[in-house]
C-alpha cells in the first residue's frame, strides 16, 4: 500500500486534486483526439498513429483515476459516473472540440509537453500513487510530443501548401498561453512541494515550459505568442478559472457513456 | 501527406537473433517513418527496430515485377566492365 500515511490531510487533498486533474486531462484529451481519429486525420497513417496515441492517453487516464480514487477514498466509478459536469477539471482549452488538424498538433506539442513536465515532477514523489503513474506515462508521452514536433516542421515548410503555416500559428497562439496558465501558480503546488510529493513548484515548471516552447517555436520559424497570466478567478485545485459550463455535459456523457451505464448491468 | 515512400521495418525480440522483416510503413520522411514504425508495430517489446528506405535496398536477384520497383539501383558500371560472365 502507500507510504504516505504520514501525509498531512492538506497534502493528501492536494495529491488527490492533482491526480484527478491529470486523469480528466488525459481522458478528455483522448476524447478530443478521438473526434478526429479514424475520420479526420490527413491520411491513413495519421489515423492509425492518432488511434495509438488515444489508446495511450486512455491508459494514462485509467492509472490516474485509480490514483485519485485511492487518494480520495472514493472509487473510479464514482469519479467517472457520479460527478456533476461542474466538478470536471480538464483544461479549459479542451472544453470544446478541436477545430482542425493543426489544433491536434498544437495539443500534442504543447499540452502533452506540459503534462510531461508535471509527470516528470512526480517521478520521485513521496506519494506512491503519484510516482506510480509517472514512468509509463513519460515513455509514451515523449512519443506524442515527438510526433507533434515533427508536424511543426511540416506546417513550417514553405515548399508545401497542403498544411498552411498560419493554421498552426493560430492554434499555437491559442494553446501556448492557455497551457502556460494551466501549469498553475505556486499556491497550488505549495502543499505538495512541502510534502516532497512534487519536486519543483508550478512556476518553476512554467518557466521551463515557456523556455522550451520558445526554442521549439523559434527553431521552426513560428512566432512565440504573448502569455498574460490571470489569477483573479483561478481555482488552484482544478487549474481552471471557472468550472465547465453545462454544454460540457454532452462531452462528459459521450466520454463516459454514462447514460448507457444500465447496459453494463 | 504528399511524397510518401515505403520503408521496410526490421526488428527482433531478443538480442542475438536474426532481424525479422515485420512489415512496412509509408511515410513522407525518415522521421515520420521511425515514428510510424514504433507506433504501428508495438505488439512486441522489440529489443531493436530499424526502418530502411526502399531506395537504400539493392536487388541482388529475382524479378518481383512492380512490387519492388522503388528499390535502389546501382550506378551504371564503367564502360568495358562486365556485369555478367559472357556479356560484352
Amino acid at each position: 500500500m502507500s507510504s504516505d500515511t504520514a501525509l498531512s490531510s492538506e497534502a493528501r487533498e492536494a495529491a488527490y486534486d492533482l491526480a484527478l486533474t491529470l486523469a480528466d486531462t488525459e481522458f478528455i484529451t483522448a476524447h478530443r483526439y478521438s473526434e478526429w481519429g479514424m475520420l479526420g486525420a490527413p491520411d491513413i497513417e495519421e489515423d492509425i498513429a492518432l488511434s495509438s496515441i488515444i489508446q495511450d492517453e486512455l491508459g494514462h487516464a485509467r492509472a490516474a483515476y485509480k490514483a485519485a480514487a485511492d487518494l480520495g477514498d472514493t472509487s473510479v466509478d464514482d469519479l467517472l459516473y457520479e460527478r456533476s459536469v461542474d466538478e470536471w477539471r480538464s483544461p479549459s482549452v479542451l472544453d470544446t472540440e478541436l477545430d482542425n488538424w493543426a489544433e491536434i498538433i498544437a495539443s500534442l506539442a504543447v499540452l502533452d509537453y506540459a503534462t510531461v513536465l508535471v509527470f516528470e515532477n512526480l517521478q520521485n514523489s513521496s506519494v506512491d500513487e503519484l510516482s506510480g503513474i509517472a514512468e509509463k506515462v513519460l515513455q509514451e508521452e515523449s512519443q506524442h510530443i515527438q510526433h507533434g514536433q515533427v508536424w511543426l516542421g511540416v506546417y513550417a515548410d514553405e515548399q508545401q501548401d497542403e498544411f498552411p503555416k498560419e493554421e498552426l500559428q493560430d492554434a499555437l497562439d491559442s494553446f501556448v498561453p492557455q497551457v502556460a496558465q494551466w501549469l498553475g501558480r505556486d499556491e497550488g503546488s505549495e502543499a505538495l512541494v512541502d510534502a516532497d510529493a512534487f519536486e519543483r513548484s508550478n512556476s518553476e515548471l512554467r518557466e521551463e515550459f515557456l523556455s522550451d516552447i520558445t526554442s521549439l517555436l523559434e527553431s521552426n520559424g513560428y512566432d512565440v505568442p504573448d502569455v498574460d497570466l490571470e489569477w483573479d478567478e483561478w481555482d488552484d485545485s482544478t487549474r481552471r478559472q471557472s468550472p465547465p459550463e453545462s454544454a460540457f455535459e454532452r462531452t462528459v456523457d459521450e466520454v463516459t457513456g454514462r447514460q448507457h451505464r444500465y447496459l453494463a448491468g | 501527406m504528399k511524397g510518401k515512400r515505403t520503408y521496410e521495418v526490421f526488428a527482433r525480440i531478443n538480442a542475438g537473433e536474426p532481424l525479422q522483416s515485420i512489415g512496412s510503413v509509408d511515410a513522407p520522411s525518415d522521421e515520420f517513418a521511425k515514428q510510424y514504425a514504433k507506433m504501428f508495430y508495438d505488439e512486441e517489446d522489440w529489443e531493436v527496430m530499424f526502418v530502411v528506405d526502399r531506395k537504400n535496398i539493392l536487388k541482388v536477384s529475382g524479378d518481383p515485377g512492380h512490387e519492388y520497383d522503388d528499390v535502389g539501383e546501382l550506378e551504371a558500371p564503367p564502360a568495358g566492365f562486365t556485369t555478367q560472365a559472357g556479356e560484352r
